[in-house]
């Protein structure tokens, strides 16, 4: 089927033209894709983590509010084990800035090869001490422990943090004047089939992508 | 070897095309590799999805190219240059000075691995596209240097 000179001068117009679309659409999806990846890694977070870090003592206290005051010294990060693997990732799957009441959501969701799907069960908390350019941190790491549990969400209320901080650690918010905020974006890709947990004989490897956030000043970023 | 301007403009098509074809395959692999973070989100990525569209686009730019040979080449150097422009995606965070993000071995790896399946499944349907493509273009008459007025030129040269 030849066509004729118009019918196919028409045709040329069209494919060219959906060349061209087909340029802009995958430059704007690409495009679309590393700015929400940049936001996912940082600007999100630091904005949201930097509103979560203004609380006051007596609003940890009742309900976990972000009002003003105090700066919170919050850090998370995330330990797996698995020595025969360095490409376990940790993928951030959903991150929304609800962050009066929740921290982090659906953290573990997703995964990809042949693997196992892996869900938060458990927050261990811990604290460390130093100086960062003469500063002082406190700071209270948030790990949690994987496994193959069958709930996909996840989530880290604030006040189970502060409850923590306050009532094991005892830490004076007021005496905090460093935030740091670690994130470990990694996706889960491989997982041997006998994990069971960070006591299941496996150590950790890690971080594959590790933003660190540090707020010298309450309520905004560096 | 002389350097006509038919060569010069086959040469810039290839080369555009090449890059069309590269920036499909790199946003699939890094749509495929972060399928959280890609525009549009998901959490399950559709191989399926990636498969047609590259397909399609096979098709495309097969129907638009010069010959099967430029398609041929087109679809190779898109499959290289996707992989170059996916990996840059997947590591584009690190270009950022507030982030203190380890670099290179860990994405190459990851990016290479988790990247694979488009890599694959792109050169297959880029491949089989791209030949339609010439195909159709062929049949149809749709480029210009061998356009329904081929005949005519040949009746006025003899």
């Amino acid at each position: 089927m030849r066509l004729d000179a118009g019918r196919v001068k028409k045709l040329r117009i069209v494919l060219w033209t959906l060349l061209v679309a087909t340029v802009f659409s995958f430059l704007g999806l690409s495009l679309l894709s590393a700015s929400n990846y940049y936001e996912v890694a940082y600007a999100k977070l630091t904005v949201d983590v930097a509103a979560d870090v203004n609380m006051t003592a007596s609003n940890l206290a009742s309900d976990g509010g972000v009002t003003d005051g105090t700066v919170f010294h919050y850090a998370v990060s995330v330990n797996i084990t698995n020595p025969s693997r360095r490409t376990i990732v940790l993928q951030f799957t959903k991150y929304q800035g609800i962050l009066r009441d929740y921290i982090l959501e659906d953290l573990a969701g997703g995964t990809t090869g042949a693997s196992v799907t892996m869900f938060v069960t458990d927050f261990i908390f811990s604290t460390d001490n130093g100086t960062i350019a003469g500063n002082t941190v406190k700071e209270i790491r948030l790990s949690w422990e994987l496994s193959n549990a069958s709930n996909p969400a996840f989530f880290v209320p604030a006040k189970t943090i502060m409850d923590y901080a306050k009532s094991k650690k005892g830490l004076s918010w007021d005496e905090v004047e460093i935030a740091h905020v670690f994130v470990f974006m990694m996706k889960i890709t491989d997982i041997p089939s006998d994990y069971n947990g960070p006591n299941s004989g496996y150590l950790i490897e890690l971080p594959v992508i590790q933003k660190r956030v540090v707020v010298t000043q309450p309520g905004g970023p560096p | 070897m002389k350097i006509t301007r038919a060569t010069v403009t086959k040469a810039l098509k290839i080369i555009a095309f090449s890059l069309v074809i590269g920036l499909a395959v790199g946003y699939f692999s890094f749509y495929i590799t972060m399928p959280s973070v890609a525009i549009p989100t998901t959490k399950n990525p559709s191989l399926e999805v990636v498969g047609l569209t590259l397909f399609l686009l096979g098709v495309l730019v097969g129907a638009l190219s010069d010959d099967l040979e430029s398609t041929v080449i087109e679809s190779l150097a898109g499959l290289i240059l996707g992989a170059l422009i996916g990996y840059l995606l997947f590591i584009s965070p690190t270009f950022s000075p507030a982030l203190d993000l380890p670099f290179a071995e860990n994405y190459i790896f990851y990016t290479v691995r988790s990247a694979m399946p488009v890599l694959l499944l792109g050169g297959v349907v880029l491949f089989i596209g791209g030949f339609l493509g010439t195909i159709l273009g062929e049949h149809m008459a749709i480029r210009s240097a061998k356009s329904p007025f081929d005949g005519d030129q040949t009746a006025s040269a003899k």
